[in-house]
């Protein structure tokens, strides 16, 4: 009988959530996702567990990424954040376009939707139809056919180059 | 194509949708139905802070796993658990042997036992169940379970297991039951008839593929259980685990926990893992959770039924369409489970919203080792609507005519006598659906454009299909024992107000519906209503949460108790505005008195209080019995129809025979649009799953297993899938009646609102299929309409060997 | 099995030895995204990763002849990079559209070409032009042409020692008027693994083909180059005839099989068509240049 995963000794990684410096335990081959989620960071959902659905998306030093795809050791010194976030201007400004638009439905693959867009959203404050597309192709959304989706990340990217040009 | 570039086109913001509502009605809603405004659950979703199974915690929390069949149909000789037992982390194993009431999870008939016994019909059949400390332990135990069994022949196909000699998968015979529709002389009809169309249909299983895996949290407490978890059926949930351990449904408590996503696959189902959860916390004392992973989730749970469906269609020269003669068969997989009463609406809908005089449909359902067929949004209607929708266009291909004419030529209109021999009381929106989506489309126009198209040759053909259904609101006759539905409110003394439903929300904007009629009643704002966690201990058995009745059902029980406690406010209100009880209005938050005299609802509401009034309703609501014979397959089958007409521009790469949907149009019959955002977001979510079930979403079965259990290869629409979907609703509102002509009168939700849940997919797929055969020119029958079908069919007839780019064939 | 160690590299020095010197049972891991689910479906095994993802192996240097690609450097990178998309317009294609945006923040050109997947899509671009990857073990430092690198499905020449550092796409020279195209087909609009693949890159001299790399995915047990088909077109106009020719000859190169995705029998009509679609491309891109120029040169005359 093989030592359970869970057995084997957690190492300390240390990282920055939200803007606040945590240290997680993390088992050598843990994904990021698990270990987030037994520190308390539920809004990090898990549904296809294998990279292509893009609910347990956070970003990591401003990138999207899939966290069941990554090894919690690998975000050692990295920048997370995920849709809990407090104060940050794109994901707060996404978070309120997505209530205003009524991009949720069932809700479970928002706050990684959430995440896509920002990505996007960061680095391109005025993206096409087809950008935003191409940017959340990675998010399965299973409720909305994606309509009002599209038409917030569109809202909130106004939005943001609204306060930026006043 | 890896860039399968979509026009930018106009952007989607601010466009609305073009609603058709009557000018003037007495019960017109004055407050906040109908008006634009937001879900009430939105926040916690975008923030993530909502909170879903896999979320809770417990103490002492264990974690199960299943030992499954490892094959499709065997005889199960010895179940031998003592090594799981000695595997450390393991606090209980459970085999049949430990079931303390009824080893049986058959939701309608006793064929399903939760453990098996002698006899495994399907890989997903479990023999053994683990509760341990984590889940890799359970997991691992789950492994080292020893199971002797002999492999016997298994059966996969629906026409096969009707062949003498098949190997049966229960005593018995595969062949379950059979439903009809005997009226006329269909016969007859198709012998006279100048045109006979006659196609098979395929119609194949669905994944629901909601986002949210199942789950389910037991928790043990002296001689009850309380269960948490993902579902839409709490009621379901709770007979079944009630009789799984013997105990009295007072002793079983269900709390649904926000619900990612459902539409059906969580209406029967999670009464399996529940059970597994309740057992394995009976056995050990201790909370057990039960979340599936997604290959766990699409290889066990249920899926839309597998059919084939032979339609014969009879017709005049002129397109006046005379009788049908249809034969469906569907493939229930190893046990009943809902597989009747989906068969008995895809029967009663396989005609389609026509006037039909003469009908013969026979529907069988048949066991097989398959995967499980459950319940899915439209139950067996998008299957049947596949074919009927087919079958017009086909004839209208055949005749030279336009298939949206032709469809009018034939629809349903007010008194007509539907299929099932029911005199339809107006209004009957049919018409209205298909004069709103040929408005939507640019109908000719786009017709025209489409065969300029076409006829300019390259790389690329376009198509347009029409598909119309006609949607039998809330449960069948068979069912409606269960049609019943209650809801709690309360009035605090501060004005707000918390509102409980025996129904519940799983994405689909149930607490928006609820908070709104509530609201409306009330005359409060909406965010003073809070919608709480449906829970069996609040509110009587409503039924399921099933066939878009949530909207009616829920909503009028609690416009009903809403009533109840404005009756119980008025005193307080009139005191206060020093006037009487029918000159006070109730909206916004405010009671209003003669002149300009108003006082906040929060005031009437403590000054009720004090007066000691009774501020909390039980509200109930059933509609009026209706009659239905079995036998025939005639009379009131429903309560009311919702109709629906869709259209799908679709494009077909030659080179690769990748079909796709550039434009999709819906018109809809929702009676009246209570929160008209959420009634889009149902439609255009369900056309986009529909669509993904007409072209890309294959479940790949060999020998009764799913090869493609996972997200990578059962392709759901991707956001680059999901083309602009416009909408037109019709709002007929609380208009109609009988007028004395014999009609039973429709029982539609609260202000007339029917449901959209359902109807927003149903005719998708057909849609689709029509359109894509239009583009080819042949009539393809068989789903899902994946590339290397569609090149077959291009192949066959050497569609591809055209110039791909312009500009190299000069 | 399960992973008991993780080893970060963080330097490709450090890397480079932790292989060399690695234990049994020991894989790198960088972007992670097909490892990861191929340890969790236990498709693979490893007790000890070394993790390379802090390797400062992820440059993508440009000079005049060429473009050096480290093997970290993620696929989004890749997408970004703008003398990529210049001068190697298949392989951008190929980053832009491979999986989603989270997978291409962390996928790297090492791990897809390393995964040797069939299907891989930034293999076939190599393949198209003449890729050639560095390796090393410990100190030393060989090169292996990306056609001689795959040997079967997720197999392929490195040792347990070995190292892909560097993959090197060599430019065109002006002169040599090169075209590319990368065509994917997946079953639907996006984040889908290909169903088949091509990559073809064409140089004209005088209006006659004088050199053409025809690569294709998901159709052998590894990327292939269509042999036949390229023989055909080499010296040869690019006419209706002759690429229709090779796109027939194509399918001789490949062996494709029936596997949950597809169809051998589609996958070769697909692939017929995708030859024939990726040179019509190209000819019709060269037509369009051509009658531009003598344009231009009209009007300057």
């Amino acid at each position: 009988m093989a030592a359970s995963e869970a057995d084997l000794g957690r190492s300390p990684v240390a990282l920055t959530i939200n803007g606040r410096r945590t240290v997680l335990d993390a088992a050598p081959g843990e994904r990021l996702l698990d270990a987030l989620r037994r520190a308390g960071w539920l809004d990090i959902k898990e549904s296809c567990g294998e990279g292509e659905c893009g609910s347990c998306t956070v970003l990591l030093d401003g990138r999207a990424v899939c966290s069941c795809l990554l090894l919690a050791q690998s975000a050692e010194g990295a920048d997370v954040v995920t849709a809990a976030a407090t104060g940050h201007r794109v994901v707060g400004a996404l978070r309120r376009a997505f209530v205003e638009e009524m991009g949720t439905q069932c809700g479970f693959c928002t706050p990684g939707m959430v995440l896509a867009a920002a990505d996007l959203l960061t680095g391109d404050g005025d993206p096409d139809e087809a950008k935003i597309r191409r940017a959340l192709a990675g998010n399965l959304c299973r409720c909305t056919g994606y309509h009002r989706i599209l038409r917030a990340v569109q809202r909130a990217a106004a939005e943001l180059r609204e306060e930026v040009q006043p | 194509m890896t860039a399968r570039k979509r026009s930018s086109g106009a952007r989607a913001r601010g466009r609305r949708p073009r609603r058709v509502v009557p000018a003037r009605s007495a019960l017109a809603p004055t407050g906040v139905v109908g008006r634009p405004g937001l879900r009430v659950d939105a926040l916690a979703k975008v923030d993530g802070s909502a909170r879903y199974i896999d979320d809770l915690r417990f103490p002492d929390l264990l974690y199960a796993a299943v030992r499954t069949s490892d094959l499709p149909h065997a005889e199960v000789l010895r179940i031998d658990v003592t090594d799981a037992q000695q595997v450390p982390g393991v606090v209980a194993v459970a085999t049949f042997r430990d079931v303390p009431g009824q080893n049986q999870v058959g939701c309608v008939r006793p064929d399903q036992p939760l453990l098996v016994e002698t006899r495994a019909r399907w890989v997903g059949d479990r023999i053994a169940l683990i509760a341990a400390t984590d889940p890799a332990t359970a997991k691992a135990a789950a492994r080292v379970v020893k199971v002797d069994a002999v492999p016997l022949p298994g059966v996969f196909d629906v026409e096969q297991a009707l062949a003498t000699g098949a190997p049966a998968v229960h005593t018995g015979g595969n062949l379950i039951e059979e439903f009809c529709i005997e009226r006329g002389d269909a016969e007859l009809a198709l012998r006279q008839a100048d045109v006979v169309v006659e196609h098979r249909y395929l119609a194949p299983w669905q994944e629901h593929a909601y986002l949210e895996p199942q789950g389910v949290i037991a928790v043990p407490e002296r001689g009850s259980m309380t269960i948490y978890g993902s579902m839409q059926c709490p009621f379901y949930v709770q007979s079944a685990v009630a009789r799984l351990l013997g105990l009295p449904l007072s002793r079983v408590r269900v709390v649904q926990t926000v619900t990612g996503g459902a539409f059906g696959g969580k209406e029967d189902y999670p009464s399996e893992p529940a059970c597994c959860a309740a057992l394995l916390a009976h056995k050990s004392g201790r909370p057990v959770k039960f979340v599936y992973n997604r290959e766990q989730d699409i290889q066990w749970s249920t899926k839309r039924h597998r059919m084939v469906i032979q339609h014969r269609l009879a017709a005049r020269r002129d397109g006046t369409l005379l009788g049908a003669e249809i034969e469906i068969l569907v493939d229930a997989g190893a046990y009943c489970g809902l597989t009747g009463i989906v068969a008995e609406r895809a029967n009663t809908s396989s005609v389609g919203p026509y006037l039909v005089p003469n009908v013969r449909v026979r529907t069988r359902t048949i066991y097989t080792n398959n995967p499980f067929g459950g319940a899915f949004r439209g139950f067996g209607a998008p299957q049947v609507t596949l074919a009927h929708e087919g079958q017009l266009d086909a004839l209208a291909e055949r005749l030279g005519r336009d298939p949206l004419d032709l469809r009018r030529q034939n629809a349903l209109r007010p008194y007509a006598v539907a299929a099932w021999g029911e005199k339809l009381a107006p209004p009957v929106e049919y018409l209205e659906t298909l004069a709103a989506a040929e408005r939507l489309s640019g109908w000719s126009a786009l017709r025209r454009q489409v065969e300029a198209h076409n006829r300019a040759g390259g790389r690329t053909r376009l198509g347009l299909g029409v598909g119309c259904c006609m949607y039998g609101s809330c449960l069948h006759a068979g069912g409606q024992h269960l049609e019943g539905s209650g809801a709690l409110l309360q009035v605090h003394r501060d004005g707000s107000v918390s509102a409980a439903i025996g129904l519940t929300e799983m994405g689909q904007g149930a607490a928006t519906v609820v908070a709104r009629v509530a609201a409306e009643v009330l005359g409060v704002a909406v965010d003073q209503v809070e919608v709480l966690p449906t829970d069996t201990a609040l509110v009587p058995d409503s039924g399921p949460t099933v066939a878009s009745r949530t909207t009616p059902m829920a909503g009028h029980a609690v416009a009903n108790a809403a009533r109840q406690l404005r009756a119980q406010l008025l005193p307080a209100a009139t005191g206060l505005l020093r006037c009487r009880a029918n000159q006070v209005e109730l909206s916004g938050g405010w009671a209003r008195g003669p002149g300009r005299k108003k006082v906040a609802f929060a005031d009437v509401a403590a000054a009720a209080f004090q007066a000691k009034a009774h501020l909390a309703a039980s509200g109930w609501y059933a509609p009026p019995r209706k009659q239905f014979d079995r036998a025939t397959g005639l009379g009131q089958p429903y309560s009311a129809y919702a109709y629906a007409t869709q259209i799908a521009l679709c494009e077909v790469d030659l080179a690769t025979g990748v079909a796709r949907v550039k434009k999709f149009f819906c018109a809809h019959d929702v009676g009246r649009a209570i929160f008209p955002d959420g009634v889009c977001g149902q439609i255009e979510g369900g056309a986009v799953q529909g669509m993904g079930y007409a072209l890309t979403e294959r479940l790949v079965v060999r020998d009764g297993r799913i090869l493609n259990a996972n997200f990578t290869d059962y392709l759901i629409p991707t956001i680059e899938d999901a083309p602009e979907v416009a909408i037109a609703l019709i709002e007929s509102g609380d208009e109609g009646g009988d007028k004395g002509r014999g009609t039973a009168s429709q029982a539609k939700g609260p202000f007339g609102a029917k449901g959209i849940g359902e109807p927003s997919l149903i005719p998708a797929p057909a849609a689709v299929a029509n359109a894509v055969s239009h583009a080819l020119g042949a009539r393809l029958t068989e789903l899902p309409l994946l590339p290397d079908v569609i090149m077959a069919e291009i192949a066959r007839r050497n569609l591809d060997n055209v110039p791909f780019v312009e500009s190299a064939a000069t | 099995m399960f992973v008991q160690s993780v080893v970060r590299a963080r330097s490709e020095v450090e890397a480079a030895w932790l292989v060399y010197e690695g234990k049994p049972a020991t894989r790198l891991i960088a972007g992670g995204t097909d490892l990861m689910l191929q340890l969790r479906r236990g498709q693979r095994q490893a007790l000890a990763l070394i993790d390379l993802r802090r390797s400062g192996m992820d440059h993508i240097l440009e000079n005049e002849h060429a473009i050096c690609i480290g093997a970290t450097a993620t696929v989004a990178a890749l997408a970004q990079h703008p003398g990529i998309r210049a001068h190697f317009p298949a392989l951008h294609t190929a980053a832009a559209t491979l999986a989603s945006q989270q997978i291409r923040n962390l996928a790297t050109i090492g791990g897809n070409i390393c995964n040797a997947s069939p299907a891989a899509d930034l293999v076939t671009p190599l393949l198209a032009y003449d890729a050639v990857l560095r390796v090393r073990r410990g100190d030393d430092v060989r090169e292996v042409p990306v056609d001689r690198f795959f040997t079967g499905p997720g197999q392929h020449v490195l040792t347990q020692q070995d190292l892909l550092v560097e993959v090197v796409v060599s430019k065109p020279l002006p002169s040599e008027g090169e075209r590319s195209r990368f065509l994917k087909l997946g079953f639907r609009g996006a984040q889908v693994i290909a169903v088949v693949n091509a990559a073809v890159s064409l140089r004209l001299r005088r209006g006659l083909v004088a050199e053409t790399h025809i690569a294709l995915g998901a159709v052998a047990p590894t990327a292939v180059r269509a042999i036949s088909a390229e023989r055909l077109l080499r010296g040869e106009k690019l006419t209706p005839e002759a690429i229709a020719a090779a796109a027939e000859a194509a399918v001789d190169d490949i062996s494709p099989i029936d596997d949950v995705r597809s169809t051998a029998g589609y996958r070769r009509r697909v692939v017929r068509n995708f030859v024939r679609l990726a040179l019509e491309e190209i000819a019709a891109q060269v037509a369009a240049e051509t009658a531009h120029g003598s344009q231009r040169s009209r009007s300057r005359a």
